[in-house]
Parts: structure tokens; sequence; C-alpha cells
């Protein structure tokens, strides 16, 4: 019968060590997935510039800026 | 120009991807931890070490998953901003709180105590350590509920309303959002899901154990505790699921007629449809067997209330559809600058049908004049595609029905000192590892395929929630998460099959299989009588 140290597969290493490289790993694709596709998203902390929803939903040209601007947030837009 | 529909179809792809590989990691952190503070508990009151082996030994398996499956989630939020960024404004007032809520349980709480688990054997007493087991488990299903609320939103949301100026859902109680009926359902159901994948995971390593016969006292207990708790688990899944039912009915009654394929409304209380094959080209279920009153019952608790059928259901939507037009007018003139009492008062009054008139976005860019044609494929794209719902849902039930079957015998036959001689069931047990996974996938495609074409049910449809991007960028960033998730898999599977083969052995306490073979004088049932 196969014994306990014949039945050691893989890797010598403990499990927390393994647990650490596989970890170190993980972050370091994490990171580059992130970086090559995800870093510059549309949203800024959830939320857009309210003219380009506008053309998205309405299909209309970006408002002129007195109604949306970010210079002159409404009580909810400054709720964030 | 960019085909809009790929752009959508590839970000689904990806999310849906993503989300299923994230979840196959979930429910074994949900369940086990539970698992490992009822071993513990054991353990604290009874001061037997075959208990604080197994804590360790399934804690050890635990962590395995907890280190694979820890931060798998966060793809999901890289891909809100950037595939999915007008979804992301239009409920980021709504998903910031429960985001960042679960942020601070999943990576400070719950990574806290789990490292207290595995390095607080020697430093904290037997209470404190299974205080913080106990910790470890309520972590995770807390960070699990903000989730969940998250989600129930996206299928009933309350507590918010759409403002016009800044083109988004606003939050106006912090309370509905939080005890929506639909969330609270989702996360007890989801929980008890996990509950029974935990469950079933321990009672086939355990099975594997006993026909193998090694380390039988330490297999025997572990697969004790697992019964009970499954069989525990599973029943609360099928009463969840079945309240999950009634909630869908009330809330979500598109999913609940496109899972049932009830194509007309039936006299009350309608009879549920056990087999069939939905036939979508005659709207009508082929070979349909059915059995009087239960759909009925479950749908709507009551003997005298009906459950839409689709062409009913239909017909309503088209309705909304026409109200959507006008609401999209509505709001046309408001953005366009008239802001006078009127304007607004007949945007408030509409603005509930606002994403019906939006469905049509998908067939002109011109909603307020939309032909009936264009009206009748937006009211066919308010329901999924039948059959899969159709037969996810039979697939889902029968699998628990099968879990319920392992887990009673399971029981039963421990009670009568039987279990040896049912090799049948072990190798049940072992073999249905992967099944609660199954189940619960499905269950997630029920939930979120059955909720389309929407991404905020009856608010915001799925095609106007998707950025504007390059296919190109799409497919390569596809390709990443599948090829990372992969490797993710791939190492959990090895290191739980390396983990599950040396059994309670590989804690190096010399009372064990592994260990007792390297020593061959050692007695080989040592430690049934440990």
């Amino acid at each position: 019968m196969q014994s306990f140290s014949a039945n050691k597969r893989f890797t010598r290493l403990p499990l927390a060590v393994e647990i650490t490289l596989i970890l170190i790993v993980k972050i370091a694709l994490l990171t580059l997935l992130w970086k090559a596709f995800f870093s510059e998203p549309q949203t800024k902390k959830m939320r857009m510039p309210t003219s380009l929803v506008e053309q998205h939903f309405l299909s209309q040209p970006p408002a002129a800026p007195a109604s949306s601007s970010p210079s002159h947030p409404s009580p909810s837009e400054t709720r964030q | 120009m960019i085909p809009i529909d790929e752009v959508v179809a590839l970000s689904r792809l990806q999310f849906a991807a993503t989300a299923m590989f994230h979840f196959l990691f979930v429910p074994l952190t949900l369940g086990l931890a539970w698992i490992l503070v009822i071993m513990e508990s054991v353990y604290v009151m009874t001061g037997s070490p075959v208990y604080k082996d197994m804590t360790r030994f399934w804690g050890k398996l635990f962590g395995i998953n907890f280190a694979m499956g820890i931060a798998t989630g966060i793809t999901l939020e890289f891909q809100f901003g950037t595939n999915w960024s007008y979804y992301s404004h239009y409920v980021g007032d709504i998903f910031g709180t429960p985001l960042a809520i679960e942020g601070m349980m999943a990576f400070f709480l719950e990574s806290t105590f789990v490292g207290l688990f595995f390095f607080g054997w020697d430093r904290l007493s037997r209470v404190q350590h299974l205080l913080i087991t106990f910790l470890v488990a309520l972590g995770s299903s807390l960070s699990a509920l903000w989730i969940l609320i998250a989600n129930g939103w996206m299928n009933n949301p309350v507590g918010a309303e759409f403002n016009y100026e800044t083109m988004r859902m606003e939050l106006t109680s912090i309370v509905d959002v939080i005890f929506n009926p639909v969330a609270q359902v989702k996360f007890v159901h989801t929980l008890s899901a996990g509950y029974v994948a935990a469950s079933m995971f321990v009672l086939g390593i355990s099975a594997f154990y006993l026909l193998k016969g090694r380390d039988t006292a330490f297999a025997l207990r572990s697969f004790a505790i697992a019964a009970g708790f499954g069989l525990a688990s599973t029943l609360s899944v099928i009463v969840l699921g079945d309240e999950s039912g009634y909630t869908a009915g009330e809330v979500n009654k598109v999913k609940m007629a496109a899972m049932e394929a009830e194509w007309h409304t039936e006299p009350a209380p309608a009879g549920i449809t056990v087999f069939g094959w939905p036939n979508e080209k005659e709207q009508r279920t082929d070979f349909a067997f059915k059995i009087p009153y239960v759909l009925g019952l479950i749908g709507t608790r009551s003997v005298d209330k009906q459950i839409s059928g689709i062409h009913d259901l239909k017909k309503e939507h088209e309705v909304r559809i026409r109200n959507g037009m006008l609401a999209y007018a509505a709001l046309t003139r408001l953005k366009g600058g008239d802001k006078s009492p009127q304007a607004i008062a007949d945007f408030d009054k509409l603005k509930h049908d606002l994403g019906y008139g939006l469905l049509l976005k998908k067939y002109t860019p011109k909603v307020v004049d939309a032909t009936p044609e264009q009206i009748a494929m937006a009211v066919n794209d308010t329901f999924p595609k039948i059959a899969p719902m159709f037969w996810s849902f039979r697939l889902m039930v029968g699998l628990g029905i099968l879990f319920l079957f392992i887990f009673s015998c399971s029981f039963y036959f421990l009670i009568r000192k039987k279990l040896a001689r049912q090799r049948w069931l072990l190798r049940l047990a072992m073999y249905s590892i992967p099944l609660p996974w199954v189940a619960i996938e499905l269950g997630w495609l029920l939930a979120e395929y059955g909720r389309q074409p929407w991404t905020i049910s009856g608010v915001l449809p799925t095609h106007l929630s998707a950025s504007t991007l390059q296919p190109g960028s799409l497919y390569f960033s596809l390709a990443g998460f599948l090829g990372f998730y992969s490797f993710l898999f791939v190492i959990e599977m090895i290191l739980m099959v390396k983990y599950a083969r040396r059994g309670p052995s590989s804690l190096h306490t010399g009372k064990y299989h592994w260990e007792l073979l390297d020593k061959p004088s050692a007695s080989h049932d040592h430690t049934a009588k440990a």
C-alpha cells in the first residue's frame, strides 16, 4: 500500500507557504487584469457626467452647462 | 459603427462567467464555516480531541477555499465601472452603501478572524477560539447579506426614485432597501444552499474515507455532523425556495410565468407542470403533466388568486410600454428646459413606466414615434426564453430532492447504526459532491437570466446599461478572466484533492492512517479508540 510520504504530491511545501505563493500570484494577476482592461472606467465613483447619460438615453446632444453642469449640482447630486 | 448587440452580449457573457466562477468558491465558505462551529462546539463541550482534529482538518480545506475565493468577486466591481457604466451611474446612489459594507466585511472582518482561526489554536483558550470560529461564520454570512441586498434590489427596486435632473435612481429609504422582501428571501435561500453544498462536501469526503476503511472514527463523526446539518439545510432550502416562489409571484410575475411556462392565466388555483416540453413557437407546453392547485398555492398562498400567464402579462407590458413612451416624451420635455410645474407633474405621473419606454431604444432612436411593429418587438423582449427557465428550474428542484434523499438516508442509517453496510449510499454521497454547485449555478441562472431584459427590473433595460466599448477589448478581457479563474479553479482542485486524500494525516498528529502506515508497528485502528 502507498505510504503517507509517498502520497505527497505536486509540492513538498507546507500548506501555508503554498497558499501564500498562490495569493501573491493571484494579486499579481488581478493587478495585471485591472491595469490592462479596467483602470480607466467610464464611471468615477459610480457616477458619469449627466450630459453623457442624457445623450445615451434620450439621443440628445449634451445638455447646456446651465442645467447639469457639475459646477451647479442639484441637492441630490451633492449627496455622494 | 459598433454593433451594440455584440458589446452587450459580450459584457453579459463576461459578467455571467465571472459571477459563476466566483460563486464556485462562495457556497463552501458560507456553509463550511458553520460546520466548523458545530464541530468545535462539540470539542469545547466534550473535550474529545477527535473533534478538535475535525475542526482543524476541515478548517484546512476551508482555508484553501477561502484563499482561492477571496477577492474573486472584486472583478465584478471592475466590470461595473468599465463595461456597465450606465448601469453603475443609475444604481450608484443605492449600491454605494451595501457594496462598501460588503467590502469591509469581506476584507477586514472576515480575513482577520480567518487569520486568528488558523494561528490562534495555541494562543487562545478553547472558548475564545470557538468565538473566533463563530465570528468567521457570522462575517461570511453578513458579507453575503449585503451583496444579496444589492441583488434583491435589482429584482425589486424599492426605496428609490428616479431623479430626472441627475438621470439616476436615488435612495429614498435605506430601510426599505435592507428589508426588501426579495432580498431577505434571497439571502436565506442562498445561505441554506451554501450549507447544503458544504454538507455534501463533508459527507462525500467522509464517505470516501469510510469506503476505504480509513480513519473511521474521524470519518463517522464528520459524516454524522454533515448528515444532520445537511438534512436541516436541505429542508430549509426547500421551504425557503417555496417562499422565494411566493415572493417571485408578487414582485416578479414574469419570472414565475417563464419558469412554469404558464402561457395563459388559468382559473385559480393554477396547477403546476411537473413535466412538459415548452413549445415557444406555438406558445404552449406539449406533453404537459400537471398537478392541480400546487402552483396557485405556492405562488399566491391562496386558493382564489390567479397566477398571471405570459399572454396576459404581455398585454400589461404593452400598456406600460405605451405609457413609457409618454414618460419618455415628458422627460425629453423636461430635459429640453421646460421645468414648469405641469411638465414635472406630467413626468411624475408616468415615470414608473419610463423603463418600459426605454425598451424601445433597441429598435428606434425616436421612442415617442415607435411603430406598432417596434412596440410588438419590445413587448416580446419583456420575457426571457422560456425553455432555459423551465428546464433550469426543474433540474434545480430535482437535485434538491436528490439531496433530501441522500441526507435522509444518511441520517436514518446512522441512527440505525447500519451505515457501514450501505456502500451504495457512501458511493452516492461521494459522487454527489459537485451536484450542489450545479443546483446553485442553475439557481443563479434562474435569478439573473430570468430578470432579462432588465438589469434593474422594470427600470433599466440591459441593452442601455452597457458601456460604449470596442468588442475587441471585451474579447481580450473575457479571455483574461477565463484564464485567471481557470487557474484558480485548477489550483483549488489540486489542493483540495491533495489534502482530502491525505485526510486528517495532514494534521501531523501521528494518529491517522498515512502516518500509521509509515510506522508499521502501530495499530491501524488506533484512531478509532482515541
